[in-house]
């Protein structure tokens, strides 16, 4: 039997101050090495994919 | 009573997919979420009961206020929200209920669900794979991690990625 999910139950998020310099560096620095690591992952699948494809 | 019903494929839509649910009768009201206008603004005042300045959210012009209504109600705002596009996320300022929707007496639930729902497809359609971050306050990290599958990344920040924000989309989002 499938349970409600817990529901998000809050009146607000966030706040109106900004982010200091160093929450922003790690955000961007985050989010780039994500985006390397991702591009780096579809690079080594698609070398993987022509050697197949290759030997075939 | 339940708040959801199996459709007989293999997920639950509940009362909370592209709507709102009024908590004393339990009746579900289809929502839309669309761009805030400046008229929009001058009753989301804190004289009305709204806690944040909604007009100083608006005249930022790197960030994008959204208003979310019942469908066919336009006039009467749900929940706010206040998004910035970055370089590779979508950055969440601010999301507020309506003060009707507050607290133990809200009217409807389901609100900041929605608003959270959609920044996520925001960043999906503008190229950022769902990426979310907004801040928290400490005592809601664990809240958050359990409703919405964010991640605590540090100090008060918090993030939700890629497939926490399929997940949150697929359950708000189901039939757009």
């Amino acid at each position: 039997m499938k349970t409600r999910k817990k529901e998000l139950d809050v009146d607000f998020i966030g706040s109106q101050e900004p982010l200091t310099s160093s929450e922003e560096k790690a955000l961007s620095e985050f989010f780039k090495k994500k985006k390397e690591m991702k591009k780096q992952k579809s690079l080594r699948l698609r070398r993987t994919t022509k050697k197949v494809t290759t030997e075939i | 009573m339940t708040n959801k019903k199996n459709i007989g494929l293999d997920f639950v839509v509940d009362k909370l997919t592209n709507s709102i649910e009024n908590i004393v009768t339990g009746d579900s009201f289809p929502t839309e979420i669309s761009v805030v206008t400046r008229d929009d603004l001058k009753l989301t005042t804190k004289k009305n009961g709204w806690v944040f300045n909604w007009l100083t959210e608006f005249k930022q012009p790197e960030r994008e206020v959204y208003k979310l209504t019942i469908v066919n109600n336009p006039n009467v705002i749900q929940g706010l929200l206040s998004v910035q596009v970055k370089s590779d996320h979508v950055y969440m300022h601010l999301i507020e209920s309506a003060p009707f929707n507050r607290g133990k007496t809200k009217m409807y639930a389901g609100v900041p669900g929605n608003l959270v729902a959609f920044a996520c497809k925001l960043s999906f359609q503008r190229g950022h794979e769902g990426n979310l971050a907004f801040i928290s306050k400490s005592q809601l990290i664990k809240h958050y991690e359990e409703t919405l599958g964010a991640i605590h990344f540090g100090g008060r920040l918090m993030i939700i990625e890629t497939q926490a924000a399929l997940k949150l989309i697929d359950r708000y989002f189901k039939n757009q």
